[in-house]
This record gives C-alpha cells, structure tokens and sequence, in this order.
C-alpha cells in the first residue's frame, strides 16, 4: 500500500494536468461542429436573408463595412450586395440539413442491406456484394453529378444523388461486423433457443453496430456536404433559390482578385466544418475501438 | 407426445467447406465428423471426450442444428432434427456454450437474457412473464436461486458477473424452457479449477433434479469421471470407444483412450 502511494502521488497530478490539456484541445472541433449545427439550426431565426433581396448600392462592400440600410456586413457583400454573412448562415443549414437527411437516407439503406448480407449470408449477400462491387467502380461524384444533372434541380434529388455511393460504406461496416457477430455464442445460443431472426438481428447484431456506424456517419456526413458544394458550384443540385456555399462559392469566383472574401469566407467556413466533422469522427473511432 | 427414447444419432458425417487453397482455387472440404453413430438414453449423460479438434463440437452445433449434416440422421424422442428446425425441439434441446462471457449479450442483463427464452417460446413459459415485469422478475430469481445466484444477479450485465456467475447465468437461462436434453460444450473448461468444481456440482444436481438427458462434452477426462453414466471417446472425427464410465476408467480398450486417461487429472466433485 505504502509504496504504491508512493509511487503513485508525484505522478498523478502531472499526469491529470496533460490529460485535461488533451482532453481540452480534443474537444475543440466538436465544440466547432456542435457550434455549426446551432447557427444552422436557429441562425436564420435570428437573421433575415433572402437571396433575391440585394441592393445595388451595397455591391461587393468588404468585410465590417456599413451598408445603405445603416448595419453592418460583418462578412461584406457579394456582387448584387447580398450580405455575406446571411449567406454563410443559410448555408449552414443547407449543408447541415443535406448532410444530415444524407447520412439518414443511406445509413438506413446501407445498414439493413449489410447487416442482412453478412447476417444470412447465402444469396442475400452474394446480389449485395455484387452490387457494392459495381457501385464502387464508379466515382461517386460523377455518379452524383449525372444524376443531379438529369433531374430537375430540387433538394430531393441532391439527396438521392449523393446516397446512391454514400449508403455502400454503411453497407461495407455492417456486413463485416454482422458476419463477426453472427459467429459469437451469444447469437449462436440466442439461435439455438429459436429466437426468432428479426429479434436476434434486432438484440444481438445491430446493437453492436451502432457505435462504429456513427463513427463513420460523421465521416459520411462531412463528405456529403463537400459533395453536395460541388454540385451547387457546378450549378447542379439544389434551386437556385436556395442558398449553397457552393453557389456562394461559384458566385464569387470573377472577382477573386478584387473581392476575395465572396468566395473565400464560405470557402473557409466549410473547410472548417469539413476538418472538425473528421476530427470528431476519429474520436468517435478511436472511443469505439476501445470499447470492442 | 412422443415416446421418450432420447437422443440417437446415427452414421453422423458433418463436412466443412474448408479453406480455398488460392483465390480462385477449389475449397478442400474437412470431414470433422465421419459415420458417427451415437444414443443418449432419457436420464442418461454421456461424455463425448477426446482431443482439441476431434470433431466433438461439431457433432454439438449438428445437434442444435447450426451445421448442415452431409449425411446419417439425428432423432430426439423419434423425430428427426434434421429435416424441419421445429420449435419443439428447439425447446426441448438447450446448449451450454464455452466461454461463459460471450454466451451472453453484454447489453443485455441476466433478466432480459433468461427471459428472451420466454419470448421465444410463449408455450414454455410461466405464467404471465410476458406481460407482468414483476412475474417475470420473480420467475428469474426463481431460476436463479435454482443455479446458486443472488436475486441482485438479474438486473446485471454479464460484465458485472464473474466467469462461474455468467457460467451459471447460463445454465438458468437453459433450464428457462425445462429441456429435455442438455448439451454442454466444454462448458466447465474456461473456468477456474475451483469454480469448475462448483459448476460441475450445480449442473449434476440440476440433471438428477429435472431427469435431464445430457451430453457432456470435454478435452479432460479429469472432469468425466463424477458426471458421466457413459463415455465415448473421439478421435479424429471417428468413434474409437464408446463404454460404461466405470469400465471405461477401470479397462480402457483402446490405446488411445489409454493416452488420454494417463494424461487426465482427477478433478473430485464430490467433496
Ligand atoms: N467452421 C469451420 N470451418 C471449417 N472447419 C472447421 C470449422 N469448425 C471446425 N472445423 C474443423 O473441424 C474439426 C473439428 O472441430 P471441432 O468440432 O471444433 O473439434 P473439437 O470440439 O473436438 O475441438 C477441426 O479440424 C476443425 O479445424
Ligand atoms: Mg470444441
């Protein structure tokens, strides 16, 4: 006992030090992200913006310049003096809201299309896997932009674009961790008592995909909303009525040299979100291959 | 229902697909069980013994139906286990696995992994469990208590258990559909020496007290002697003895099952 105190008091308070400064730092772009869907979220309650609603006066005004109307552009204006900020605001949400029914649409579709390949094998999951296999010889963006471009533009089909590769790496987790479970005993006991597949399925396999899934939902959701800025640059995708940091993005490319923060604020905003989104996601990994 | 004439298997020949030996190349299948043929009277237990890899788990997983036979035939109490995996056998077969801890959910408590059992056989289960918490609560503590646990013991995950505490959990959760035949898989083997002792002891008195069939399956001869009516001895996917437990310790036949009592270390339960 005595020397374990010993041992132990000099230690410990170093250590709890440097753990907190980590634990600090490491919670920082999840703060970020977190902070990112709030302003999405109840941002444009508080801020008024409308995209066709630009004076001609406030044209590409620089960031903390004072428009007609007497408030200031914190973020300045684009080239049909919209306020940038607005902009950056809306299109938080846009991002957050496709990034979110994204991740929804074909996390759904990926973990019940894994989860029943790896569980009953057989048929099930040789049609699956020959579909992953086909679906991966495809870039997933220009799967996406061939779809966006076919259909009329609308939020729909940006999300249905974007899922058709998205839900395969859903898919891809599920299956491999359903084939590992379905050989632990407790689904083996589980079978040997005859309870019944969607119960054993639903108790004694997803359960433990959940986690890893989420893990990689944050990943997938980052990717989603580059992707879907990608589009909305090209000028596929959503309405032109809607707001896009990709369209911002696009909007501001002619007047890089003399109004850089039409496309670089957005820019930078979503390069932000696109970095935090990751660094959450690894946590979440690393959490989960703990607890495994 | 039916005639209470056990278990009996017959020329039993179970084959696995094997590994590929290259890519493309073709799977060499491994015959784990070959022409085994093998009874468990009602109220007997036998043990299958033999070496790691022998095939006596195979013959388990194609009892319970979770392997494929290519050939011979399995009948409890006169139907077949092979043809349909009907609920009445499921029912009346229960299965002890190995490791005491993966055998249950860790998400799930004792309670809800003792009364899955219920769900799935509504027919089997006490009356009212499904519907009332506190039946329920009161039937697991029932079963429980049979197994030697602590009522404390239902509302815990197996993390919170011990080895021997889960082995046991196990054991309560088999008795939940009052089988008929109990098939233990190496299920002492895991645990410590002394904790082995004391489960080997729960599951002799729970057989004498239910007139349970069962099929004890072990690599030790050591933990044979206290349990077995009969022995059978395995060896390479082949049936190489198959003797009363007292003629088998007192005048092994085969050479074999002369290695392996020499190698045996007798584990008593009767103290
Ligand atoms: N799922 C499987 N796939 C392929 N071969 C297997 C599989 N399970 C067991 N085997 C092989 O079958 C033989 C018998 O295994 P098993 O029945 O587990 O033996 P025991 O329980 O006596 O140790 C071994 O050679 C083993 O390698
Ligand atoms: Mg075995």
């Amino acid at each position: 006992m005595t020397t374990m105190g010993l041992v132990h008091t000099p230690v410990v308070p170093v250590r709890t030090g440097r753990a907190t400064v980590r634990r600090i730092v490491g919670a920082i772009p999840v703060v970020i992200f977190g902070l990112y869907v709030v302003a999405g979220v109840f941002g444009p309650l508080f801020v008024d913006y409308s995209p066709v609603g630009g004076e001609l006066d406030d044209r590409l005004l620089s960031p903390g310049s004072v428009t007609s109307d007497g408030s200031t552009a914190v973020f300045g204006t684009d080239a049909l003096g919209r306020d940038l900020f607005g902009q950056v605001l809306y299109g938080a949400r846009t991002s957050v809201l496709i990034g979110t029914l994204v991740v929804l649409f074909s996390g759904l579709v990926g973990i019940a299309v894994g989860t029943a390949a790896g569980y009953l094998r057989g048929k099930t999951d040789l049609v699956a896997s020959r579909v992953i296999d086909v679906l991966l010889a495809f870039p997933g963006i220009l799967l996406a932009i061939v779809i966006a471009g076919v259909f009329d533009r609308s939020l729909a089909i940006v999300v249905i674009a974007l899922s058709v590769t998205n839900w395969i790496g859903f898919a891809r987790l599920s299956r491999s961790m359903a084939m590992t479970l379905r050989e632990r005993d407790w689904v083996k006991s589980a079978t040997v008592m005859g309870v019944r597949r969607r119960r054993i399925i639903a108790r004694h396999i997803l359960p433990f995909i959940a986690g890893p899934t989420l893990a990689l939902a944050t990943v997938e959701f980052a990717g989603a909303i580059l992707a879907e800025a990608a589009l909305s640059f090209l000028g596929l995708g959503l309405p032109s009525a809607s707001v896009s940091w990709g369209q911002t993005i696009a909007s501001g490319k002619e007047y890089l040299a003399s109004a850089w923060w039409i496309s670089a604020i957005p820019g930078i905003a979503l390069a932000v979100l696109v970095i935090c989104v990751g660094f959450t996601g690894d946590r979440l990994t690393r959490h989960f291959g703990r607890k495994q | 229902m039916t005639a209470r004439t056990g278990l009996r298997i017959t020329d039993l020949t179970v084959t696995y697909p094997g590994p590929r030996t290259s890519g493309f190349g073709r799977r060499s299948p491994i015959t784990a069980v070959r022409a085994v043929s093998l009874d468990v009277a009602p109220d007997e237990t036998v043990a299958l013994v033999g070496e790691s890899g022998s095939g006596k788990s195979t013959i388990a997983r194609a009892i319970v139906g979770l392997v494929a036979p290519s050939g011979g035939a399995i009948e409890f109490d006169g139907t077949s286990l092979l043809n349909q995996r009907d609920r009445w056998a499921r029912r009346n077969i229960a299965m002890i696995f190995q490791d005491p801890r993966s055998a249950l959910n860790p998400r799930m408590s004792a309670e809800a992994s003792i009364s899955e059992a219920w769900q799935a056989h509504p027919e089997a289960a006490p009356e009212g469990v499904r519907r009332d918490p506190r039946r329920r609560r009161a039937a697991v503590v029932d079963l429980l208590a049979q197994v030697g646990l602590d009522p404390d013991v239902a509302g815990k995950r197996p993390t919170a258990l011990s080895g021997g505490q889960c082995q046991r959990v196990s054991i309560a959760r088999a008795l939940a559909l009052r089988p008929r035949l109990l098939i233990c898989d190496e299920a002492v083997s895991a645990l410590d020496v002394s904790v082995q002792a004391q489960v080997l002891a729960l599951l002799v008195s729970v057989r004498e007290a239910r007139s349970l069939s069962m099929l004890f399956i072990t690599h030790d001869l050591g933990v044979v002697r206290q349990v077995a009516d009969r022995v059978a001895v395995m060896r390479r996917g082949e049936l190489v003895e198959s003797a009363d437990a007292q003629t088998l310790f007192a005048d092994p036949r085969h050479d074999y099952t002369k290695e392996l009592l020499a190698a045996a270390v007798d584990l008593d339960v009767s103290s």
